[in-house]
């Protein structure tokens, strides 16, 4: 409802003064910022150690603090909209991109932390590197992950439009081929039995039949044109098919010859149906059929 | 853009509609709490009715309904939050 409501307004109101609660999301949220403050001195102090150049380690320190985490948030969604996202994205060259990153960055994580911790005497006497590492990389990388949304909502919606319309045309273009292709199987039928041997009306239709495969064409062409369009906004341009003249001529021709053949089977009005009659005693006996179909000396 | 219809037959105009809509929303909501998000369309109309009988069925109808879609969108709003 566009109208603005005094309801709802009071309702927005209310809810505004409900005032903040405290829930586990907020802390997990407070932790993630801890634990994030404690990765960059963490990364600062084994980055500054590999290089003198402080520069290096610091872009290094922020590389290796929020590259993990935003990168891995693509892979752990935590939202219905996030599983939609990911489902959508998976087979884009992009996400095998994010996945390979991520990984390497969680591997590289994972290494430097369990040299780190078994540098430790007391952790490497204990034997609890492992463990070490694997807090380490929840506090440092998953937590984090887990609160950052990959995409805001209003890009979520724009990429879940795009997959649908995507879906849609998909959908609509297998439809029109399944169409098409019984359209010209049933041509196919009718051109394999001879023109001769069809009946007035199936002449008729088979002339419609190629000039509707032509139109059949033009509105996909004219349908894929209008998708892309909507979906990325470039315009694409559409030259129909049935204003082209050569392929114009070709179908007046077909056209004509059909009807011309309709009409002098008018003035041989009889002998047509006996043959048409005859053929359909016929039509299932596959020794006869050759024949039938190669007869010579029919002109239409 | 908010529009407004207005009315040249006995009916309610748009507006008017909108006006009594919201003013019974609030009504029901203040009487009966959170629960209206629960209530059915027939429901509404049946809460509303002691207020809008002096009206055509049409516009008893639409009132109930545009009720009953506050109620909904109000919901929303709530889950949302």
């Amino acid at each position: 409802m566009n109208v603005s409501s005094r309801y709802l307004d009071v309702i927005r109101g209310q809810r505004r003064r409900g005032g903040w609660q405290f829930s586990a999301k907020t802390l997990l949220a407070i932790l993630a910022v801890i634990a994030m403050l404690g990765s960059a001195v963490y990364w600062w102090g084994v980055q500054s150690q590999l290089t003198n150049n402080w520069i290096v380690a610091a872009a290094f320190t922020a590389i290796l603090v929020l590259a993990p985490p935003s990168l891995t948030s693509f892979l752990i969604p935590w939202s219905p909209g996030g599983m939609l996202l990911q489902r959508i994205n998976a087979r884009t060259i992009g996400y095998t991109v994010v996945i390979g990153a991520a990984l390497y960055l969680l591997y590289y994580s994972f290494e430097i932390q369990y040299s780190w911790w078994a540098a430790q005497e007391a952790v490497a006497e204990t034997g609890l590197i492992l463990q070490q590492v694997i807090i380490g990389i929840i506090g440092f990388i998953i937590i984090p992950a887990l609160l950052w949304t990959p995409v805001t909502s209003e890009e979520l919606f724009e990429q879940v439009r795009q997959a649908h319309l995507v879906r849609r045309y998909e959908l609509q273009t297998q439809a029109d081929i399944a169409i098409l292709r019984a359209t010209l199987l049933r041509a196919q039928e009718k051109t394999l039995r001879g023109f001769a041997n069809l009946t007035i009306q199936e002449r008729e239709e088979l002339a419609g039949v190629m000039r509707g495969l032509v139109k059949g064409i033009d509105q996909t062409l004219r349908d894929i044109s209008e998708s892309v369009r909507t979906v990325s906004g470039a315009t694409i341009p559409f030259s129909s098919l049935e204003d082209n003249e050569d392929i114009r001529g070709y179908l007046e021709y077909i056209s004509e010859s059909l009807t011309e053949s309709t009409l002098l089977s008018h003035s041989g009005g009889q002998a047509e149906s006996r043959s048409v009659q005859a053929y359909d005693d016929q039509r299932f006996d596959d020794s006869g059929y050759e024949g039938q179909r190669l007869r010579p000396g029919r002109s239409w | 853009m908010d529009t407004y219809h207005f009315s040249t037959s006995r009916r309610l105009s748009e507006r008017d509609l909108f006006d009594l809509a919201d003013a019974l929303a609030l009504h029901l909501h203040e009487t009966l709490g959170s629960r209206v998000y629960l209530l059915a369309r027939a429901d509404v109309a049946q809460l509303i009715e002691q207020f809008v009988d002096d009206l055509l069925i049409e516009d008893q109808q639409d009132v109930a309904w545009i009720v009953w879609h506050l109620f909904q969108e109000a919901c929303e709003w709530e889950l949302r939050g």
